[in-house]
């Protein structure tokens, strides 16, 4: 039997110091789907993701990628299993050149884009590569953290408020990048607050709230869950 | 010809013995920079990693017959080894505390490794000589270049900046500094951490050893010659900024030469003039000369 979940989350319980943050999360992403976890600030959206990537005091739970546990791994092999990762902060390294950060990373995988393609996609970069990453600004920060990430090749993205704080024109773009990859076959895991941005890319939503999944619905059933979304994320 | 009251000779000669200490003191703060940077701990060991640099060397000559040469390859990786075995056995346990913690368990090998050695050789100086190539001194005219001295300089200088660029520009240093500004993230990227900072530590330990097997020839091989030479380098390393490679280096070297400079105009001050100018530099650029933070 194929795997079809390419990544599948269960019973996962995660602590910050003494302090528990997540309390039972269940999170199935199929191949090639793109799924957003939505919630208010502080649900736990950000924290699935550091669960995942291992970034938290104590994680509890399942977490497989393609079927296999990879909540054992060490941290330094999770990139390994075709796991890509821009966090909320971008992660990009300041003190770094454009070019040193987008050739750090290991490559994983081939599914990725191509350094040209990356390039007429974000000739920001192309142009900055000699500057350190620090002095770009945080659309171009945040272009530079998704062009790295892409030149690893992972097959599964987990990308955290990628529009945050970012003016109107690097949104459009991102959502141009998502769209492009969702068609070359990516997995994404998308935590985002932009309900107009999500709408338009997620085939799935689940929403967060006190650190568990309160609801799942395919983007078919979007129309019929509006209350519940206003009221899961207080708008 | 005099300047300032000195003849130029005497200058000289004291700008040599400058420059000679600040090769050491220059490679030994590039040591405790680059291990500050990766793991923020303060290792207190380096000056014992330095004696035993010298020791190793005093050892490999006296029982196996090694050449000053096969020594000053074979010391470095001694050194390394041994730090290596002392990172991952004990050090590595400490990751996530308060780097205090670094200290005092790097500061128990200092006293344990001198300890040690003052155990098995005693305090006095155990002798070794330069190697005959080196010996001898040249007559540049205005003062008279000992060979080996200029040696020193020339390979502390080689060492000094070619680390420089190694963590500066290459693949390797990038994410070696990557690994520095977020090791978590990094981990998450699939940068191996751990053994970066294995390796980090066993690269400062053996440039301590190279240090160490370069003093050998001149000063005494003691077990205490670390812990008087390593309380200057570490005012060195503040002067610097802590964790800055360029910083670390270009203040070991200015540092010896102004020392050098106080031997010839105030000989009384040349102890504590380093002492001095670390207070002043803290005084007004708390994060160092080459600190970023300032």
């Amino acid at each position: 039997m194929i795997e079809e979940n390419c990544l599948a989350l269960s019973d996962i319980h995660g602590w910050y110091g003494e302090s528990k943050a997540l309390h039972g999360i269940e999170i199935n992403v199929k191949r090639g789907q793109t799924v957003a976890l939505m919630g208010r600030n502080g649900a736990g959206k950000t924290t699935t993701l550091r669960a995942i990537t291992r970034q938290l005091t104590r994680t509890e739970g399942s977490i497989k990628k393609d079927g296999q546990e990879i909540s054992t791994v060490p941290r330094h092999k999770l990139a390994y299993q075709g796991i890509g990762f821009v966090p909320e902060d971008r992660g990009t390294y300041n003190t770094l050149s454009v070019q040193e950060n987008l050739k750090l990373l290991p490559k994983v995988g081939d599914s990725g884009m191509s350094l040209d393609e990356l390039h007429s996609f974000f000739p920001n970069i192309q142009e900055r590569r000699h500057a350190p990453a620090g002095t770009l600004s945080g659309g171009e920060q945040q272009m530079l953290a998704m062009a790295r990430v892409l030149l690893a090749g992972p097959d599964l993205i987990l990308l955290d408020e990628p529009t945050e704080g970012l003016a109107p024109v690097f949104v459009q773009k991102i959502a141009e990048l998502l769209q492009d990859l969702k068609k070359r076959g990516l997995t994404i895991l998308l935590v985002e607050q932009n309900m107009i941005f999500t709408r338009k890319l997620a085939d799935h939503f689940y929403m967060i709230e006190n650190g568990l999944v309160v609801a799942d619905f395919p983007a078919e059933e979007l129309s019929e869950n509006e209350e519940l979304i206003s009221r899961v994320l207080g708008v | 010809m005099e300047i300032f009251g000195i003849s130029v000779p005497a200058l000289a000669g004291q700008l040599l013995i400058g420059l000679f200490n600040g090769a050491f003191y220059a490679l030994l703060s590039l040591g405790l920079a680059v291990i500050f940077g990766m793991l923020r701990i303060i290792n207190f060991a380096h000056g014992a990693f330095y004696m035993l640099g010298a020791f190793s060397a005093y050892m490999l000559s006296a029982y196996l017959g090694a050449s000053f040469w096969l020594s000053l390859l074979i010391v470095p990786l001694v050194l390394a080894a041994l730090a290596a075995v002392l990172e991952r056995s004990m050090l590595q346990r400490l990751a996530g505390l308060d780097p205090l913690y670094g200290l005092l368990l790097t500061f128990g090998f200092a006293l344990i490794l001198e300890g040690g050695m003052q155990y098995v050789f005693g305090v006095a100086g155990q002798p070794y000589s330069p190697p005959a190539s080196l010996s001898g001194a040249s007559n540049l005219g205005f003062m008279f270049m000992p060979h080996y001295r200029a040696f020193v300089i020339v390979v502390s200088l080689f060492v000094c900046f070619g680390t420089w660029l190694l963590i500066e520009r290459t693949k390797i240093g990038s994410i070696l500094r990557a690994a520095t500004e977020n090791p978590s993230l990094s981990e998450v990227f699939g940068l191996n951490v751990p053994v970066l900072i294995t390796a980090t530590y066993a690269f400062g330990a053996a440039l301590a050893g190279i240090a160490g097997i370069m003093a050998a020839p001149v000063f005494q091989v003691s077990p205490h010659m670390g812990s008087n030479l390593i309380i200057v380098v570490f005012a060195v390393v503040v002067i610097g900024g802590m964790g800055s490679i360029m910083g670390a280096i270009i203040s070991g070297f200015a540092l010896g030469l102004v020392e050098g400079l106080t031997k010839v105009f105030y000989s009384e001050a040349s102890n504590v003039v380093v002492f001095v100018i670390m207070a002043i530099v803290l005084y007004f650029r708390p994060a160092g000369l080459f600190g970023k933070d300032a």
